[in-house]
């Protein structure tokens, strides 16, 4: 089966973005894909995270929703199709799952995703790397639990999309951060031993397991762990470079494409540190540390807890724009925490600012990024209707004169009796 | 000398060499009060400046915390006995569920770096602990840490329980980690919210009424 065969919704997002055929009613993945490519009727809306907050308004026990992938993958499809959200990258644990498979002790909370114990990581002194056993194998830890969720996933969606945590964020989860740094600076020797395992014995078989468990060939890893400032720009480029680089080279061996977001994110929680010499610098190192080429990857604004400068946001896609398509395309991210906290008026005032001035030529998708598990269900709904009700295409010279209403929904459980679908799940 | 290097040693994050020069130090006769407050902690707030600068990075700032870490690992028998003036205790620790204790520790370091007597109760710890540690500790400050959007909700019920246990108004709660905002902080009903380690020490200091 060929890509363009199991994706039909991405091809029209692909002919509706380039502008070949523009007379495509837009749906789901399609809109996204259009997205990134040019304008839509208006931008897309995609969750791409680690998020628990579909079992919170699912109501899903803790307990099944950790456990079955089919439970998680239903959960989160339909609770964004309630909100109005166009895609979404579903998958629970990307950090974890690969360190636990390899022996790493791994807490279960009550009600809470399991997650790695830090102060007992796996790799304590060097000579623990030579005991650890690979290649990871689909009966090890969660790797099945992962395995349904991207075949659920795919099934949903329209897109299976496997996910992997990345090779930094990988010798984080093994090694520990605070020890990683001072191997870098004191031992990098076995530093290089560490990341070359990590690439060549854990990760590159990792996926191939993956891709033929799923039949999937696109994956998508998550590095936060690579994020400015907990890396400086030296180590973007001294270590994960070659070892990104080293690893997609690796897959697209194996007809995989792999992609590592996250990796030079400006992840700054503090505006009063807010320094946007670091953002470009960072968006430099996505683009060197992911493919080693300048080509059209989108401006990832990841949102912080407060507002970017927008203007320069939008002077650096224009500037490194490339000649067919115009400007760089601007994932416009919402911080998890602004969308916990609202209030709606808030999160739809801040949407009309962005929209006004980085989605007027388009190539303009809207990331919402982990929904905090009890954000409440307005801020949400709010936030989808403000993409639509200011983001029409095309772009309303004064959006100030729009007048825009809070969205009336449904509760859940109303809303979810009414669709093709055998909820509860489990 | 040896305690301008001690001070550069933890500055740039060197903790083989920084605990070499304590060791020198101590055999040298050196009081562990002056070398706690005339190297150790000058240095570690050197690169805390460092950081507000944007001069550091984290990675920096961590190597920084763990060679004041292991230095306070040295020190720290003989400083009980010394004495010193503490501005206050703290007892600190990340909720059930959640392991993630990176921030928690440079929180350690920086408090105690600046007069706080702190008691680590480490990850994943129920309210239990937390209430018996305040107890015993007779604790000013309280700071509970959250990484995780589920485990962040424990906050709440954990004050709640301080209330029922009668120790709701003899200390102070601060709250932080990666989720949390002061929105949040506010709504739970704790005292402060610490956004990164050295706001933490600068409302804590202020909780304490010495800011």
């Amino acid at each position: 089966m060929g890509l363009i065969d199991i994706v039909p919704d991405a091809l029209n997002g692909l002919l509706y973005g380039l502008g070949i055929n523009k007379n495509i009613k837009l749906e789901g993945l399609g809109r996204t894909v259009a997205s990134f490519l040019g304008k839509p009727d208006y931008p897309s809306s995609m969750v791409v995270g680690i998020t628990e907050h579909p079992m919170h308004i699912a109501k899903v026990p803790p307990e099944v929703y950790f456990s079955n992938g089919r439970v998680l993958s239903e959960a989160s499809y339909w609770v964004y199709k309630w909100y109005g959200i166009d895609y979404g990258i579903c998958s629970l644990d990307i950090y974890n799952t690969e360190a636990e498979a390899l022996g790493a002790k791994t807490v279960y909370g009550k009600e809470s995703m399991p997650t790695l114990d830090f102060k007992d990581h796996l790799i304590k002194k060097p000579e623990d790397l030579d005991k650890i056993k690979t290649p990871i194998e689909a009966d090890w830890g969660r790797v099945r639990y992962k395995i349904d969720i991207t075949k659920w996933n795919g099934k949903l969606w329209g897109l299976p999309l496997g996910m992997f945590c990345a090779p930094f964020s990988l010798a984080c989860a093994l090694r520990s951060y605070p020890v990683l740094m001072r191997d870098m600076r004191k031992n990098p020797e076995f530093t290089h031993r560490l990341f070359k395992w990590i690439v060549d014995d854990v990760l590159v078989p990792y996926v191939k397991l993956l891709s033929k468990e799923t039949g999937t060939k696109i994956f998508l890893s998550a590095d936060l762990w690579a994020a400015f400032p907990n890396i400086t720009p030296e180590i973007a480029y001294k270590w994960l470079k070659s070892y990104n680089m080293r690893f997609t080279r690796a897959c697209a061996k194996e007809g995989i494409f792999a992609f590592i977001v996250g990796t030079g994110f400006y992840a700054e929680e503090v505006k009063e540190r807010f320094n946007f010499e670091m953002v470009k610098k960072g968006w430099d190192a996505i683009v060197d540390c992911m493919l080693g080429a300048k080509i059209s990857i989108p401006v990832i604004e990841y949102g912080g807890y407060y507002e970017w400068p927008y203007e320069k946001v939008q002077e650096y896609a224009l500037k490194n724009g490339i000649p067919i398509f115009g400007k760089l395309p601007i994932a416009r991210g919402i911080h998890s925490r602004a969308m916990m906290d609202g209030p709606p008026e808030k999160i739809a005032s801040d949407m009309k600012h962005a929209i006004d001035i980085m989605g007027r030529e388009g190539r303009f998708p809207i990331i919402m990024w982990s929904i905090p598990t009890k954000t409440p269900p307005e801020h949400v709904h709010a936030s989808s209707q403000a993409i639509k009700t200011y983001g029409k295409y095309p772009i309303a010279k004064d959006l100030d004169k729009i007048e825009f209403k809070m969205p009336e929904f449904e509760p859940f459980e109303k809303w979810i009796k009414k669709q093709d679908t055998d909820y509860p799940w489990w | 000398m040896a305690l301008e290097n001690l001070k550069k040693l933890v500055t740039e994050g060197e903790p083989d060499g920084a605990v070499e020069e304590v060791q020198k130090a101590m055999n040298d006769g050196v009081d562990v009060l002056t070398i706690l407050n005339d190297a150790m902690v000058p240095g570690i707030n050197r690169a805390g400046e460092l950081w507000k600068e944007d001069v550091y990075f984290l990675p920096d700032v961590i190597m920084s915390a763990e060679a004041f870490k292991d230095c306070m690992s040295i020190i720290e028998p003989k400083l009980k006995t010394a004495g010193g003036e503490k501005i206050g205790k703290v007892v600190i620790g990340c909720v059930e569920g959640d392991m993630h204790d990176l921030g928690k520790g440079l929180v350690v370091a920086m408090l105690r770096a600046n007069g706080f007597e702190v008691v680590d109760l480490g990850a994943d710890v129920p309210v239990s602990k937390f209430v018996d540690s305040i107890k015993a500790e007779n604790a000013d400050i309280v700071g509970m840490g959250a990484y995780m959007s589920t485990t962040m909700t424990l906050m709440k019920d954990f004050i709640e329980t301080f209330v029922k246990e009668g120790l709701r108004d003899k200390i102070k709660v601060m709250v932080g980690g990666v989720p949390i905002t002061q929105k949040y902080s506010e709504d739970v009903g704790a005292d402060a919210w610490g956004q990164d380690a050295l706001d933490t020490v600068e409302k804590a200091k202020k909780l304490m009424g010495v800011a």
